[in-house]
């Protein structure tokens, strides 16, 4: 029997209940929102959606940073990862959440607060990294006029 | 909010399993101390709102913007190449300039920041691949 639920973005959506993923945390700022499922991007590319199970309208974007970031790595303390059941961070799927605009050039990936899942026991947490070189806001794509980009970024954001 | 004055050495209790330490005073500079169960996060309050608000904003992701990525990446439905492997992209600098998580201050505080011992077993690994 699976775990039925409504989603704005793709429907109804039935899946088994080892596709649920427990935040026992919530998110950064969604501290109630304690149950999300994986579901790759119906429009294909690296992309995927953690849909929340109990708010239909509430779905971020996220990818796999080593696809996006060459050099990207996460230093996270044992107590951290214990707390979702893992030992080692390559017990875990490191994935981070993108801010999509309209513009794809403008997409950016949130480095420093990276989403680690423990796949076997379906249980992840948001971390907040020690790691002054990353931000919350890294751009997927590169960017011909950096100066620029940022300033059409904030408009972007605004709307 | 409560106000307490507090010498090097002192510190403060909040409940009974989180101590804040005051480490050092110097140049304008507090070095705090911080015990805390490991259920308890500490975060520097900056880095959390930014990490917060990034999230409120991703909360609001654009069809069209991630469309357009699937296509940047000479990828459609069904299709998950396209990608450049190694492509090192730039963080977007006003959002540097705008990041107050930059200050010397409060990062120079935050070294005296440690949990139980948790900073001694830090580990650096890279980011792995799905393979799902």
């Amino acid at each position: 029997m699976g775990v039925k639920f409504a989603t704005t973005r793709f429907g109804e959506l039935e899946l088994p209940p080892e596709r649920i993923i427990s935040f026992p945390r919530g998110l950064i700022g969604f501290p109630h929102v304690l149950r999300f499922a994986l579901i790759d991007h119906p429009g294909g590319g690296p992309f995927q959606w953690l849909q929340a199970v109990d708010f239909p309208e509430l779905a971020f974007v996220v990818a796999d940073p080593s696809l996006f970031f060459s050099g990207y790595s996460v230093a996270v303390s044992r107590e951290e990862l214990r707390s979702i059941g893992i030992e080692r961070i390559d017990e875990g799927v490191v994935v981070v959440i993108l801010v999509v605009p309209g513009d794809p050039r403008k997409i950016t990936a949130n480095l420093i607060g990276p989403i680690v899942i423990n796949l076997r026991d379906r249980l992840a947490r948001q971390l907040v990294l020690d790691a002054p070189e990353y931000t919350t806001r890294h751009y997927i794509f590169p960017q011909e006029e950096p100066a620029m980009a940022g300033a059409a970024q904030e408009e972007e954001r605004s709307c | 909010m409560l106000v307490l004055s507090r010498e090097p050495e002192q510190g403060i209790m909040i409940g009974e399993a989180v101590e804040v330490r005051v480490l050092e005073i110097q140049g304008g500079k507090v070095r705090l101390g911080i015990i805390a169960p490991q259920e308890v996060s500490v975060h520097r309050k900056e880095v959390f709102l930014n990490i917060q608000k990034e999230n409120q904003a991703a909360a609001a992701a654009q069809a069209a913007g991630l469309a357009g990525a699937v296509q940047l990446l000479g990828g459609g439905p069904g299709s998950g190449k396209g990608v450049e492997p190694g492509e090192k992209a730039r963080a977007a600098p006003p959002q540097e300039a705008a990041d107050p998580r930059g200050g010397e201050t409060e990062r120079e505080a935050g070294r005296g920041v440690g949990r139980s011992g948790a900073k001694g077993v830090e580990m650096r690994k890279k980011a792995i691949v799905r393979k799902e």
